[in-house]
């Protein structure tokens, strides 16, 4: 496969999230003293310091935290893709994660709509995540 | 301050050479006397060495921030601090870029944003453009107040004979509001410039300043403040750590918000201003929106923000942050000209760097 776009870093802490994400899960860190989820990955629980985690999926089911249509200034990578929409989720879990909204036109977007994970597989190892209307998909 | 604009034709080394030479002639000093460094070396080069190499002097202190554009200007707190202990007597400040600038090229020595950001494209105006978008969900803050921002700094650049954009004249709310859209609801003239430039700051005691040519300016308080490095784990995307550092800074400087005749406030995007003015508290959370329409924070108005023009109309070069705390002794000297803020006597400068990650507040005042 050929994807031109840039392609993450992955490392020791990270390679679960992105194994999760070859078998079409989104999965979390989880805290295992104080079971708070966290995204994204670190060592340390932010809201107890345990350093202690279990990988567990979550939904993928959230809403619209903030968004932005992108219509320049961006690298060649994605130039084609413009405009695009650039969003981050707070998912039913807590966790807010930046992603780009797809199958929904731009001047639909708002803040507060319900949105659901895709899986879209970039290259034969690399899976992303991706996020539309949740009634999208029906 | 150095020439600002494209200095396609000058190596980084040649800009950083004249802010340090002439930031020293501007105090009456000599290389000689410099004794301490902060910041970053042209183009990210290790700082302390690379000085000792190009200008023969023995340091023996040096620090180096990570606020992003504000990373030089930042460090005028961490110099007072060594001054004050006597771990240097003479600290400069440079900071410099030249050459062929590319959009996105760094200077700072910032924050960098992880593969969970960069995967995406998103850049600097992205993630402004959702805090901005958030505000206006959160405090029906409109694109018509962003651009007063904007509006603001073009004539202060009029007015500011070395800024890039001031010989393009005035500009109005629907000249913001009709330029190209980057990213919505961003346009156009919400985002900063992208050019190359230099400058420096001499700190030192205050028994030495008296002494020299010039007006000595006190840092009177200083303060950061760090919440977050990632977006997606701000713990919200209309304030961040300005407010600690202003509380901080304020708290120092023994001085309310109603004693600041003029403020300098990072605006690589016209929002960066409406929520720093917010979380230093010249004005309640969400009421940014009003607190700068109707011209408030143009000159003449209750609080003139970035007389020079700031990033978007003035310079934004090298760690640009540095041009906020230039501007600002400007106006406290008397020195600002045509821009020249009348009675004034305390200034603020509010630097942030990254997306919204790093962030300073500093207190100046005339002795």
């Amino acid at each position: 496969m050929n994807y031109s776009k840039p392609i993450p870093e992955i490392t020791l802490l990270t390679e679960p999230f992105w194994e999760g994400l070859r078998s079409k899960e989104l999965r979390m860190q989880a805290c295992s003293q104080c079971s708070v989820l966290r995204f994204i990955p670190k060592e340390v629980c932010p809201d107890c310091s345990s350093v202690d985690y279990v990988w567990q999926q979550v939904s993928g089911l959230g809403m619209v935290y903030s968004y932005t249509t992108i219509h320049g200034g961006v690298g060649p990578a994605f130039r084609d893709d413009l405009p695009f929409v650039t969003v981050i989720v707070e998912l039913d879990e807590g966790p807010r994660v930046m992603s780009h909204l797809i199958n929904c036109l731009p001047d639909a977007v708002e803040i507060g709509m319900r949105v659901s994970v895709v899986f879209e597989d970039a290259t034969e190892e690399l899976t992303l995540y991706k996020f539309e209307p949740h009634d999208a998909g029906r | 301050m150095t020439e600002q604009g494209k200095l396609s034709d000058r190596t980084a080394g040649s800009v950083y050479a004249e802010s340090v030479l002439g930031a020293l002639a501007d105090a009456g000093l000599g290389v000689k006397d410099i004794d301490g460094i902060i910041g970053t070396g042209p183009e990210g080069a290790g700082i302390a060495g690379d000085f000792s190499d190009n200008f023969g002097v023995t340091l023996r202190f040096q620090a180096q921030t990570g606020v992003g554009a504000s990373s030089s200007s930042s460090g005028i707190g961490i110099a007072a601090m060594a001054i004050e202990r006597g771990y240097a007597d003479v600290v400069i400040i440079p900071t410099a870029s030249g050459g062929a600038i590319r959009p996105g090229s760094r200077t700072g020595g910032g924050p960098t944003p992880s593969s969970f950001e960069h995967i995406w494209g998103s850049n600097p105006a992205a993630v402004y453009a959702m805090a901005a978008r958030r505000h206006m969900y959160e405090y029906g803050t409109t694109p018509a107040q962003l651009a007063e921002v904007a509006v603001a700094a073009r004539k202060h650049a009029t007015l500011n004979p070395a800024s890039v954009m001031g010989e393009r004249g005035l500009i109005s709310v629907e000249d913001v509001l009709e330029s190209r859209m980057i990213a919505d609801p961003l346009h156009l003239y919400d985002c900063c410039l992208v050019n190359a430039g230099g400058g420096a700051i001499v700190m030192t005691t205050m028994e030495r300043a008296q002494d020299l040519r010039t007006t000595p300016i006190v840092l009177m308080g200083w303060g950061e403040g760090f919440t977050f490095h990632d977006i997606m784990t701000a713990p919200s995307m209309t304030s961040f750590g300005g407010v600690v550092a202003a509380t901080t800074a304020f708290a120092h400087a023994g001085i309310s918000r109603d004693d600041i005749d003029v403020a300098g406030i990072s605006d690589h995007f016209s929002i960066n201003v409406l929520i720093e003015l917010e979380d230093a508290g010249f004005c309640g959370k969400g009421e940014g929106g009003d607190f700068i329409a109707g011209g408030a924070i143009q000159l003449g108005g209750r609080l003139p923000v970035n007389t020079d023009g700031g990033f978007l109309s003035n310079s934004h070069g090298g760690g640009c942050g540095l041009y906020t705390v230039v501007e600002l002794v400007r106006q406290l000297r008397g020195e600002a000209g045509e821009r020249q803020v009348e009675n004034c006597n305390l200034a603020y400068a509010h630097g942030t760097g990254g997306t919204f990650q790093g962030q300073y507040a500093a207190i100046f005042g005339r002795r």
